[in-house]
């Protein structure tokens, strides 16, 4: 497939092509890609919840064999060097042609020179890579933003958990005592975050569900210090979990929305969609 | 596959970067500590924008508004920062325009809708083909031209036209009229005629189109009537967001209820701490202005003191890239030949050099760029009176644009480095 480096001093776009025979913990259309990924690396528990902040995925590995085309010599001694310079110089993101919208972070195992078989051959040179995906996950290259309101809004979700960041408030009114719901794909409620506070006009009230934080936004200024009480009751941090609470291929999402003890709540939630 | 640089160096290499579009659970986390230094954003009122299913949401007070669009490069929805000025809309009751709200409607009937479409409320216009009028009577608080806009929803499977228009009740004469088209899939067109031009029809979520439009000669003396339905052929259609402002071109909803409402304008400020020898300035946004002969439209402004200063603008007459760097005393100003148009995608790209001189480019839709030769030297020791730099508030009229990306390095950069580097 075609692709394009991105370097940092220069830009090096050439034509260099990648035939990617297994890439272990990418989704999608990576044709045989094992899914062998070890998911946990977290405490054991029995007969206990898990928090899942406490989870931790091991890396996956990737194989990939291809060749980089280019013109000239001096053109193709300008793309290797600058392949060499990223990939060798720490993580870097990596990108599949088949699904252009994901990324997730590698490091490459090649000893310097390894990688590269120096003779170009119908201004060609092969190289293999061995990489090690650190993420252990893909992430969509831009986050998801939907409208929060009193009636459910569906959140597309991939394969993998993800946590938002809500921000519900009165739309210039007042508000009392928000709450959260989160359904899944069928309806039923599967978590709730009750929040005792009084908003008015000019607040909001931010729920940042990765950080496990509640901000209280006082006419556009930020008070932490304060905020964490405010939650009362229910779950939080709120999680999307796409694989138990719906379906994505089946395009079946969990939803979200607002209530209040008093006022109409509007808000917006944020995330990144993850895949394994 | 792609292979990317790790974005630790990328953003090492800036006085500054935001990216709205980076992968992040909020977007509002890009403003912040990206290069270890914080951005300022202020708005003194609520706002609204459209999220990535195409609906209306409410912003809240004092926060970034964050509107999704379909990136042209990449396909995707992606959120931009709305860096808007201040605007009012002058039409009371915008949603629901019945009796009970204070407009006059005769030959026709208007309800509230059962539902909400787009995420905003609507008003159901009935009989609108028979002789028809809907009208209220706005204030209006300077002459000239007014930015008009409104919502628009076909009607089960009704077509036809609906006419919209505002009429100067004292002088007895039209000051324009917006002809929209619902056809029988329900999409709408429109066309302007005595006096209104029509700017784009935007679709967004639920069948629901928004028309941007103007109309011109109006005096601030005289009363006007806004007219909603006015004997189109359509028998029955919905309609919301009913918006005049004073300025040339209409900007994100305003809804009004017992009241005019005021959107504050939205500020970015950053402080660059230590001012650089030289800086180069890209902003990365989709043009929301339209071109008006009278005016420049600032995208950043560095000094807000007076001069000495510098500006980034889109030049008022074309939208060429524009740029200013107000010396002691001495005025050297760039501008390129490339001109977007509404909606596009620009890469402007300021560069004020060491030597004074100053550089203007622009890209469309991440294009090739075209730049200007490098101005005649100025006097950088006194190019600028402070160390803040304002996005949405550059010299005088702020420009309205959707902010991808803004990236500030401290030395003179080509686009290609400030693309990718």
């Amino acid at each position: 497939m075609a692709g394009t480096l991105f370097l940092n001093d220069r830009d090096v776009t050439t034509d260099f092509l990648f035939v990617v025979q297994a890439m272990s913990g990418l989704p999608g259309t990576m044709g045989s890609a094992p899914r062998d990924l070890p998911m946990l690396d977290g405490p054991e528990v029995s007969e206990a919840i898990l928090d899942p902040r406490l989870l931790r995925r091991k890396p996956g590995s990737a194989s990939v064999r291809g060749y980089i085309s280019a013109p000239s010599v001096a053109a193709m001694v300008s793309a290797l060097d600058a392949l060499k310079g990223v990939i060798l110089g720490g993580e870097f993101a990596v990108r599949s042609g088949y699904a252009t919208d994901r990324q997730c972070f590698a490091v490459c195992d090649n000893a310097p020179g390894d990688a590269f078989v120096g003779e170009m051959l119908d201004g060609k040179v092969a190289l293999s890579l061995s990489l090690t995906i650190r993420s252990g996950v893909a992430e969509r290259l831009v986050p998801d933003g939907y409208a929060l309101s009193t009636t459910r809004v569906a959140c597309p979700q991939w394969t993998a958990e993800a946590r938002p960041v809500i921000v519900v408030h009165g739309g210039g009114a007042a508000l009392t005592n928000p709450v959260v719901t989160m359904r899944n794909a069928g309806g039923d409620i599967v978590q709730t975050a009750g929040f005792t506070v009084s908003l008015g006009a000019n607040d909001a009230l931010r729920l940042d569900c990765a950080r496990a934080l509640v901000s209280k936004i006082t006419s556009g200024v930020v008070s932490d210090a304060v905020a964490a009480g405010y939650w009362t009751s229910g779950d939080f941090a709120l999680v999307f979990r796409p694989m138990v609470d719906g379906n994505p291929e089946a395009a079946a999402y969990p939803t979200l929305e607002l209530s209040a003890s008093s006022g109409t709540p509007v808000g917006r939630v944020t995330y990144t969609r993850r895949a394994v | 596959m792609t292979v990317l640089l790790p974005s630790s160096a990328r953003k090492s290499r800036y006085l500054f970067e935001f990216d709205a579009a980076r992968a992040l659970a909020s977007p509002e986390q890009s403003l912040d500590a990206v290069t270890g230094q914080l951005a300022g954003f202020t708005r003194a009122s609520v706002k609204y924008a459209i999220d990535a299913n195409g609906r209306y949401y409410a912003v809240a007070y004092g926060l970034p508004g964050f509107e999704w669009f379909t990136d042209v490069l990449t396909g995707l929805q992606a959120p931009g920062l709305m860096i808007e000025e201040s605007r009012t809309n002058l039409v009371i009751q915008s949603d629901v325009c019945t009796v009970a709200n204070g407009w006059s409607v005769s030959g026709t009937t208007t309800a509230a809708a059962n539902l909400t479409y787009a995420g905003r409320p609507f008003t159901f216009i009935n009989n609108a083909n028979a002789g028809s009028l809907a009208r209220t009577i706005a204030t209006f608080t300077g002459s000239g031209q007014k930015a008009f806009s409104f919502l628009l929803k076909q009607d089960g499977a009704v077509a036809g036209t609906a006419l919209f228009s505002i009429g100067d009740s004292t002088a007895g004469v039209t000051r324009g009229i917006v002809t929209a088209t619902i056809s029988a899939a329900g999409v709408v067109t429109a066309v302007g005629s005595s006096g209104a031009t029509v700017l784009r029809v935007e679709s967004l979520a639920d069948g629901v189109y928004r028309v941007h439009a103007y109309v011109t000669g109006t005096l601030a003396a005289n009363v006007h009537a806004v007219y909603v339905a006015n004997s189109g052929t359509a028998t029955s259609y919905l309609i919301s967001g009913i918006d005049v402002e004073n300025g040339v071109f209409p900007t994100s909803l305003i809804p009004t209820t017992t009241a005019t409402v005021t959107r504050a304008a939205d500020v970015l400020t950053y402080n660059l701490l230590a001012l650089p020898r030289a800086i180069t300035i890209r902003t990365d946004a989709l043009c929301r202005v339209s071109p008006n002969a009278a005016t420049n439209y600032g995208v950043w402004g560095l000094g807000s003191a007076g001069p000495p200063y510098a500006l980034g603008r889109y030049d008022g007459t074309t939208l060429q890239s524009h740029i200013q760097h107000f010396g002691s005393g001495s005025l050297v100003s760039s501008q390129t030949t490339t001109a977007p148009t509404y909606g596009q995608r620009t890469e402007l790209r300021h560069v004020l050099r060491s030597t004074g001189g100053v550089i203007a480019a622009l890209a469309v839709d991440g294009g090739a760029e075209s730049a200007t030769a490098v101005s005649t030297a100025g006097v950088l020791a006194a190019a600028w009176s402070d160390t803040a730099l304002l996005v949405g508030n550059g010299g005088g009229q702020p420009a309205t644009v959707l902010l991808r990306s803004l990236r500030i390095a401290a030395d003179e950069q080509t686009l290609a480095y400030m693309r990718t580097g």
